[in-house]
């Protein structure tokens, strides 16, 4: 049977720091791709992770328990990628890595749609993805983020980012209308 | 159910279509959403139009995590007993013995100026005076203690040290001097074969010289 995040924590703090990398295993994934698709690099993205477990380990003691591990290692995330936003100017169009997941460059052909390949039509709407995504002020982009990519209920996503379902819900909608309206504009110019 | 958010169309039910997209709503709310659906066209178009920007985003999957090198952060108070840790004995005894004494300076200063003198506080300059030098003399007998103590271990070790060594030298030596003996005695007895046979040899010429008998 698995150990549960409270119990990995109990251990952590009566001294087996050790135990905090099970954390960090466990949790590593989701917040790497939490932060990824926030900031859009790689390096910002790997440098948020590190942040957030090493602030998680020294602020353990403040860690309650009202609300899950996961909801409290989110939060720690989001601040770091706004901080970062922040230091940068929020410029992510320009700094978007134009690689898809194995690494290969996308190349913008200008080609007919009709002679593209497949693959090359995938990796086109992939990046027209990120870059709608990352066109979204970062408040629409985050709910968009938990809840597509991380799947988290409106309920969770509310108490990570304290504030209510209805707004949760509203920031999503509109996140998703202006998505819609991006992602047309560019099936349109194919 | 109710809420006043109306869509771009409109349509006031744009919490529910989230919920109704994202398959978070209760059962009555779902009914109640696709009664809705029947009546009206544009909602539909929308739920339609969200589910393929939904598929657009599920194009962009992140295949590969990098693992995260997390080495747990010493506590300052580790860090602080590494370092005193790092000094001999009798420095931290010192540093004690100066940490103390600055204490009780700190402590008489802060009581002085609280009393306004040392006298309405019924202790006079030179009972502080002895105080402290109390204090000190007997942190300065402690460190003289521990040191005396740290040397008599050292003189013991020490001389442990220096007997093995002169032990071991002795050994040494006298296997040396006996590997010696063993040869001189084996050339001696060389020696010794080497002169019998020689004189048998001069015995043997005489007698051949002097065929008679006679040797002179």
């Amino acid at each position: 049977m698995d150990i549960s995040d409270d119990q990995i924590i109990e251990r952590t703090l009566a001294g087996e720091t050790d135990a905090f990398s099970l954390l960090v295993r466990r949790w590593e994934r989701p917040i790497y791709g939490l932060s990824l698709r926030m900031l859009g690099r790689d390096e910002d993205a790997r440098d948020v992770c590190q942040e957030t477990f090493l602030a998680a380990f020294r602020n353990l003691r403040k860690f309650r328990g009202d609300s899950k591990f996961s909801s409290w290692l989110y939060r720690i995330a989001l601040n770091a990628c706004h901080s970062r936003m922040r230091k940068r100017g929020n410029v992510v169009e320009q700094s978007i890595d134009l690689e898809d997941d194995e690494g290969r460059k996308f190349e913008l052909a200008d080609d007919d749609a009709e002679l593209m390949p497949d693959r090359m039509q995938r990796d086109q709407l992939a990046f027209q993805v990120r870059k709608a995504l990352h066109a979204l002020p970062p408040e629409m982009r985050q709910v968009i983020v938990m809840k597509e990519y991380e799947e988290l209920t409106f309920a969770e996503i509310a108490d990570i980012l304290a504030i209510p379902v209805s707004t949760v819900k509203s920031r999503l909608y509109t996140g998703l209308q202006q998505m819609r309206a991006r992602l047309e504009k560019f099936r349109t110019a194919l | 159910m109710n809420n006043t958010n109306r869509n771009q169309l409109g349509c006031d039910r744009k919490e529910d279509l989230v919920a109704y997209l994202y398959g978070e709503a209760s059962a009555s709310e779902r009914a109640s959403f696709e009664r809705h659906l029947n009546e009206c066209d544009d909602c539909g178009v929308e739920l339609k139009a969200f589910g393929r920007v939904r598929d657009d985003l599920s194009t962009w999957q992140v295949g590969f995590a990098p693992r995260t090198e997390f080495v747990p952060p010493k506590a300052k108070m580790d860090l602080l007993r590494e370092l005193i840790g790092m000094f001999p004995v009798w420095a931290r005894g010192l540093a004690m013995a100066g940490a103390a004494a600055a204490i009780v300076l700190m402590a008489l200063s802060v009581y002085g100026n609280r009393t306004d003198g040392l006298g309405s506080a019924g202790l006079s300059e030179q009972q502080v005076q002895a105080m402290v030098s109390k204090a000190v003399s007997d942190e300065r007998a402690k460190i003289q203690q521990q040191y005396q103590t740290e040397l008599a271990s050292f003189k013991t070790q020490l001389a442990a040290e220096h007997q093995a060594q002169l032990q071991l030298a002795n050994a040494e030596h006298q296997a040396k001097l006996e590997a010696v003996k063993v040869g001189l005695r084996a050339e001696i007895r060389k020696a010794n074969q080497q002169n019998g046979s020689l004189r048998s040899f001069f015995a043997v010429e005489e007698d051949r010289s002097y065929p008679w008998g006679d040797s002179r």
